[in-house]
């Protein structure tokens, strides 16, 4: 938790940080996660990227966040310009692949954010598996 | 051997000519989707984040950007905008001519003061405008946004606004020129918007 912490404090010290460390739960490397800013009692967005090493599929199941009342997941789907957003009740982590979490698609939504996500900040997210152990990552705002 | 430096500053000039002219004399070719023939943009009359009224038609002279979106939407209104912020980057000083104005779709939610924190998240420079329910929905239809409020049970959300990703360009004279989608890539909105503004106002 220190060296963790003292990521976060080197990482905010320096203007506009470098995508998160890598960090390891189980079989599943998380890294490059991210959001946009958003205001205090808003919606906030985390995107990464997971490699699954495990020859089982993995999913996502929910998280939770010190930033937000609500840990959702959603899912967004676009058609002829038309953008559609709808809740999912999990992400799918194939075995052997990696799993890119990028705007327009799948993704974690903090719902009540208790403070304003500010451009260079980094926050952390506790996630939830089926299979892996739950983990809490650090995620920059971009 | 003094022949070819004649030619090969002919052959510069003549790049270099093109370059400037954009398309050699024909007209400039957008690579968003160009509006053809251009047409008067059709008025906003909405309140600005510092709750001032707004006119789009008050503002000619400067290229505007217009976006429809809503602050609880996490995932493609931010991208919108911060790729917009970037493609401002990008512009340089063009910059300075370029407004980008985000209209929300749920003003019920997007209270002024929500939208005054929100666009300054992205680009000091940025507009958030919001109206009541009557005048909201005459700018929509003006710009042909179709919005759909989406229940969503189960998520503390409570509902969602489906709406498109268009981002329309207007020019300086007030003309609706062109129209991209939130993904397009931004060299193409730095190029584009860079001709709205370097273009003679007409």
């Amino acid at each position: 938790m220190n060296r963790l912490l003292a990521i976060l404090v080197l990482m905010t010290a320096c203007g506009n940080p470098p995508a998160s460390p890598a960090i390891q739960a189980g079989d599943l490397r998380i890294q490059e996660a991210w959001g946009y800013p958003a205001v205090a009692g808003g919606t906030g967005v985390v995107f990464l990227t997971i490699d699954n090493a495990s020859p089982a599929p993995d999913r996502i199941l929910g998280g939770s966040s010190v930033q937000a009342t609500q840990v959702e997941l959603h899912a967004t789907t676009q058609a002829i310009d038309q953008a559609q957003m709808r809740p999912t009740s999990s992400i799918a982590l194939p075995p052997g692949r990696r799993t890119v979490l990028a705007p327009g698609g799948e993704h974690v939504m903090l719902i009540g954010l208790a403070t304003t996500l500010q451009r260079g900040q980094v926050y952390t997210i506790t996630l939830n598996f089926d299979r892996a152990p739950s983990v809490t990552i650090p995620w920059t705002i971009r | 051997m003094t022949r070819y430096p004649r030619l090969l500053g002919l052959l510069l000039a003549v790049v270099v000519g093109c370059g400037v002219l954009s398309a050699c004399g024909g007209p400039y070719v957008f690579r968003g989707r160009e509006v053809h023939p251009p047409f008067p943009a059709p008025d906003i009359a909405l309140t600005d984040h510092h709750g001032q009224p707004y006119r789009l038609h008050n503002q000619q002279g400067r290229v505007i950007i217009v976006v429809f979106g809503f602050t609880a939407c996490p995932d493609v209104c931010p991208t919108t905008l911060a790729d917009l912020a970037e493609v401002r980057r990008r512009l340089g000083d063009d910059a300075a001519d370029v407004q980008v104005i985000l209209i929300t779709v749920d003003p019920d939610r997007d209270t002024q003061a929500v939208l005054a924190s929100y666009v300054g998240l992205f680009d000091p420079s940025f507009i958030g405008l919001r109206g009541d329910s009557a005048a909201t929905a005459r700018v929509l239809r003006d710009y042909g946004v179709a919005v759909a409020k989406t229940e969503l049970p189960g998520s503390a959300l409570g509902y969602t606004m489906d709406h498109p990703t268009r981002i329309y360009g207007i020019d300086r004279g007030g003309s609706w020129r062109v129209m991209f989608s939130t993904g397009d890539p931004l060299d193409d909105l730095v190029r584009d918007l860079r001709y709205l503004v370097q273009e003679r106002a007409e």
